[in-house]
């Protein structure tokens, strides 16, 4: 067994100049022969770590019939496994004095333990066998069937769910990111367990697969661990890859009369995807547009104007076409003046650019919110996990590098290159007879 | 008439169990500052706690804490509400508040370097909030739609329906938002007088959490916040809280899905009970191996989302369940969570599943613990609310003394009597 080791120097620059203390301290990275990727950051000032397996396979993946079955799946992942039967898992877990969860997104399945130091090697066993061997129990998943519907049901009683959904779906007309993360109801009472199992067999492939160990932990005895148990891993083809690039077209726009108290919206247009520099000038843009009380929408459009009872914006990156989006809270008889409002402070920016005042005040939000989301090992595994699912593991340790070598045109450019009025996408939900 | 106290600050420094340097000490005006000393990145969280909060809030006044406190962040006599927000933004701070039933909170977090600005900036929002007309207006108005907005969400719906049936007239009976009605009455001499006297130097203390030096820290504090004047010291007040009647109310809901809320009255935080029962709550909701999760999810497959919540209060408190599930499921559901706390009244919790319990709760209460925003809350908020911050480090010890005949007895005293049941029912087409 041969393994490629990528140690990452800690680059100088990237140090918050604190006591003790150096955020951009190297991770691990090791690259399996069966494809799979482990990220390993160890730090003895964290009293516990967070093991987690990102997998590579999401709503993104699935076809028309399979609507939601990413989000089935990773529900049943815990239904038990060869070694760990029934509810073994997470009672082990928790008996550890432990945290387990899993999520699912369009374009990946993240499963996570939060476990205290001398939780890890059981958690890395753990999820190794859950992500080799499930069992999926024909009667979990009669049983599991009936929950998951009840949050799809859940789901569907929050507004800001409803225009999520919407927008997606009219923001990509072409691309596999309009598929919807919760799917439907009807296909999930209806799926067979080998749909199920095949679907699974497909994606849930080592080639596919992240491991990310952060906090508290031995570096060396994990990393054996984790070849002898995740490296050993069967290869498999590689199914075919979905698409995720979304070229720009016309906009939408999408009301929902509903039983609603205020006014609610979700408005936004395409953007660049993961593998383009653009994705931080994105960063910069929506933040000085609407990321704060001093940004542009909360100072016009809440302060001065009082059109909103709140509004925020920011940027969603995908590893495929990602969106800018403005979300906003109000009284329903504001509507069309808040999207004439927003669409004339893009418009401003395009015009007459930032200031530099601007800038520096959005490059130190993003620094302070990236320090303070390094205290807990979790959301350092998410940050390298995700760059990683990005196709970019090494942003996760120049992410502030790339972001201080921003410019105050570069806000501008960005907006001049994607944005456009006529293809906006917004979603709105109204309280009916208003 | 400004007085100066020369006190002798005596500093109490402990081990804290989740690795800080913890210690106190006091500011020439008495305010009390608890410190908890981190290494590791330069990020700092400091705030601001006072015990006067809604806890004292009549019909009339209710939302009184908030609105302030909103305006507090807001702007103050010496920086207006667009200056405030560039200072906090140019150096890249969170001013935020936190208010609650029994405390509240002006907080600001920061990289270490940003202390002196930070602490500055701080100082000035406890010390000169503006008030002014034009923002007291629209804050009124912000609230009043967060309030009604609160109504699309099924959650909040059912929560605030058991509340005000729960507690009718005490001052836990609204949100903290308070209600359409009260904020409307409320004026600008009202709010600087509430501002007095929950924030001078008598009622007010300081908890810091950070990577930063304490001498830097002792000295900051003594030159912004060491002008605060003394006044008008918090007294709680005194009020009963119904209970003794089975209830259910039924709700018509404008969701797809069904609610139930169970609630029971609960000790407040300084009763002998208060571990046995978040303990109990541990066993009976939670997480995924407890027992309502286990049987109304796993084995039933009723719902998705189904806990226990018990809030720590400084006067009486609830245990409530709630669960969210398909309308033609609450019967059946209603059955099985009276069978569960039969169970629980008639049976001893077995050795391991106690020990597991409380494994479990050990291990979140630390994760919890991970971050300077949350530890100076938990310390501040403690001490606020009379427990002491050293309280928070010795929880867990407490916790360990619960015993399985600690269970049954407060099962038998909590479930065996009164409760408010509320169902929100998908309204009929």
């Amino acid at each position: 067994m041969k393994k490629i080791k990528i140690k990452i120097l800690c680059m100088i620059m990237l140090c918050l100049i604190v006591t003790g203390g150096c955020i951009s301290k190297g991770a691990k990275i090791v690259k399996y022969d069966n494809g799979l990727i482990s990220i390993l950051r160890s730090d003895k000032n964290n009293l516990a770590a967070s093991v987690a397996v990102y997998v590579r396979a999401g709503a993104v993946d699935e076809k028309p019939n399979q609507a939601g079955l990413s989000h089935f799946l990773e529900h049943l992942m815990f239904k038990g496994s060869k070694n760990y039967q029934g509810d073994a898992l997470s009672r082990k877990v928790e008996n550890m004095g432990g945290y387990i969860n899993a999520a699912t997104s369009n374009e990946f399945t993240m499963y996570y333990i939060d476990i205290q130091k001398d939780g890890v090697e059981e958690s890395i066993k753990m999820l190794a066998d859950t992500m080799q061997n499930p069992l999926f129990p024909q009667d979990e998943i009669n049983r599991e069937r009936k929950v998951v519907i009840e949050e799809i049901q859940r789901y569907f009683d929050r507004p800001f769910a409803v225009l999520h959904e919407s927008f997606s779906k009219n923001a990509y007309e072409k691309s596999a990111l309009g598929n919807s993360v919760i799917g439907s109801e009807e296909i999930i009472a209806a799926v067979t367990r080998d749909e199920i199992f095949n679907y699974y067999s497909a994606h849930y492939i080592p080639q596919k697969m992240t491991v990310v160990v952060c906090g508290n932990f031995d570096e060396d005895k994990i990393n054996a661990l984790i070849g002898e148990t995740f490296g050993k891993f069967e290869k498999k083809p590689l199914p075919n890859e979905p698409m995720l690039l979304e070229e720009a077209h016309k906009g939408k726009e999408f009301v929902k009369k509903s039983k609603v108290e205020v006014g609610y919206m979700i408005t936004g247009f395409l953007g660049a995807d993961a593998s383009s520099d653009d994705i931080f000038t994105a960063d910069i843009a929506m933040h000085v547009l609407g990321g704060g009380k001093s940004s542009r929408l909360y100072r016009v459009l809440k302060e001065e104007k009082q059109l909103v009872y709140s509004i925020s914006s920011s940027f969603q990156m995908m590893r495929g076409t990602g969106y800018a989006y403005i979300s906003a809270v109000f009284d329903a008889a504001n509507y069309e003046e808040i999207k004439k409002e927003i669409d004339s402070q893009i418009q401003n920016i395009i015009d007459n650019g930032i200031t530099r005042e601007e800038l520096d005040r959005a490059k130190l939000s993003v620094k302070t919110g990236w320090s303070f989301s390094f205290e807990k090992p979790f959301n350092i595994g998410y940050v390298y996990g995700s760059w990683n699912l990005m196709g970019r593991p090494e942003i996760a340790e120049k992410f502030l590098f790339k972001m201080s070598a921003l410019k105050t045109s570069d806000a501008q450019e960005f907006l001049k290159r994607y944005y456009n009025k006529d293809r906006v996408i917004t979603a709105a939900m109204l309280p009916e007879g208003k | 008439m400004k007085k100066i106290i020369f006190a002798i600050s005596l500093f109490l420094i402990s081990q804290a169990a989740f690795g800080g340097q913890m210690e106190d000490f006091t500011l020439k005006n008495n305010i009390k500052v608890i410190f908890d000393k981190t290494n590791g990145i330069g990020v700092v969280s400091m705030k601001v706690f006072t015990p006067a909060a809604v806890v004292l809030e009549t019909k009339e006044n209710a939302g009184i804490s908030l609105l302030a406190a909103n305006l507090m962040v807001k702007s103050t006599k010496n920086r207006s509400s667009d200056i405030l927000a560039r200072d906090v933004d140019n150096i890249g701070a969170d001013l935020s508040n936190l208010v609650d039933y029994d405390a509240q909170c002006i907080s600001i977090s920061f990289l270490s370097e940003y202390f002196d600005a930070s602490a500055e900036i701080l100082a000035d929002v406890i010390k000169n909030p503006a008030f002014d007309e034009n923002e007291i207006y629209t804050e009124k108005r912000d609230i009043a739609a967060v309030l009604n907005a609160r109504k699309d969400s099924i959650f909040s719906t059912a929560l605030d329906n058991f509340t005000i049936n729960f507690y009718k007239d005490a001052p836990y009976a609204l949100t903290v938002l308070g209600s359409e009605e009260s904020l409307n009455k409320i004026t600008r001499s009202q709010l600087e007088a509430w501002h007095k006297y929950s924030f001078n130097s008598s009622n007010i203390l300081i908890s810091v959490s950070g990577n930063i030096d304490k001498r830097t820290l002792k000295n900051t504090l003594e030159k912004y916040f060491g002008d605060i004047e003394s006044g008008e010291k918090f007294k709680d007040v005194d009020f009963n809280v119904g209970g003794g009647e089975i209830k259910t109310i039924e709700i018509k809901g404008k969701f797809n899905q069904a609610y139930i809320m169970k609630g029971f009255l609960a000790p407040d935080l300084k009763d002998k009970d208060y571990i046995s029962l978040k303990v109990t709550g541990a066993v009976l909701g939670g997480r995924m191996t407890s027992r309502l999760f286990t049987e109304l999810r796993e084995k039933l497959g009723l719902a998705y989302e189904v806990s226990a919540i018990y809030p720590s209060r400084t006067h009486k408190s609830y245990f409530v369940i709630y669960i969210g599930l398909d309308k033609k499921n609450i019967d059946i559901t209603l059955k099985r969570i009276d069978e569960i706390l039969e169970d629980l009244r008639n049976n001893e919790v077995d050795a391991q599943e106690l020990k597991d319990t409380k494994t479990y709760i050990k291990g979140l209460y630390i994760m919890d613990r991970q971050t300077v925003d949350r530890k100076s809350y938990y310390y501040g908020w403690r001490e606020s609310v009379g427990q002491g911050y050293e309280y928070d480090d010795k929880y867990l010890e407490e916790m360990d003394k619960v015993s399985g005949k600690d269970i049954l007895k407060i099962a038998n005293k909590i479930f065996s009597k009164d409760s408010l049941t509320i169902i929100v029912r998908p309204d009929e087409k």
